[in-house]
């Protein structure tokens, strides 16, 4: 009777230790995995927020976040109806992204996709020379979220 | 391979300005050699208008995509990276 139960209690202890280990084993597997997923969504995000930075339509000289701040500082109106189209390309697949220009205590935000708890940003304080300000550097700060 | 495949499209994007691609001298398919093990890649990329510049087939394997711009352009560079046998 005794010696079944040691046998029985060996026979738990293995399998206790079986599971134990192929659960270590298959965290271990995915952990390079999961931090190759991250690293490429970090580098979207990043290029991304490079994208936007360098992004100036055909016929004019201004960049994206130029034009964005002077139409903040109400020096121009409209430009990049299609904004929310590109972005959608650019991040065809992704779930969610926030773009936004700030200046002061005026914003420019765009959103796509419903916010998801674990997202990148890339963010950079901009040093601009819009037009009509008589040569004076603005600052605005430029943040992009892709989740 | 995704670390490949990004460094890849690292090497791509980040050139003279970043995420702009200059596509002078930069092959679109090749081997890249990754200490004793080399691994084949095809590059293709595909501006907002619907143009697609690089290889006509791609290749099956691990994709990275990112966004890009040719010029002033909005594109998006795919990566695609495999084992060569």
């Amino acid at each position: 009777m005794e010696r079944g139960l040691a046998d029985i209690l060996t026979l738990g202890f293995v399998f206790i230790t079986l599971v134990c280990s192929a659960t270590l084993l298959l965290l271990w597997v995915d952990f390079p995995l999961r931090s190759a997923r991250e690293r490429q969504k970090q580098l979207q995000c990043e290029l991304l927020y490079f994208a936007l930075l360098n992004w100036r339509s055909k016929n004019s000289n201004t960049t994206f976040p130029q034009h964005v701040l002077e139409n903040l500082l109400g020096l121009r109106e409209g430009g990049w109806e299609n904004f929310a189209e590109i972005l959608r390309f650019w991040i065809s697949g992704e779930k969610w992204v926030r773009v936004e220009v700030s200046v002061e205590n005026r914003s420019w935000v765009v959103t796509l996709g419903n916010r998801v708890d674990r997202f990148y940003r890339s963010q950079g304080m901009l040093s601009l020379l819009p037009a009509g300000t008589g040569g004076s550097m603005i600052r605005a700060r430029m943040e992009v979220n892709l989740g | 391979m995704t670390d490949i495949a990004c460094t890849l499209a690292t090497q791509f994007c980040f050139g003279r300005t970043p995420a702009v691609l200059t596509l002078e001298n930069q092959p679109l398919e090749g081997v890249y050699s990754f200490g004793r093990e080399n691994f084949r890649f095809q590059a293709k990329i595909t501006m907002f208008d619907g143009t697609e510049i690089g290889p006509g087939i791609m290749h099956k394997g691990v994709e990275v995509e990112v966004p890009a711009l040719v010029e002033e352009v909005p594109a998006k560079l795919k990566v695609v990276v495999w084992k060569e046998d």
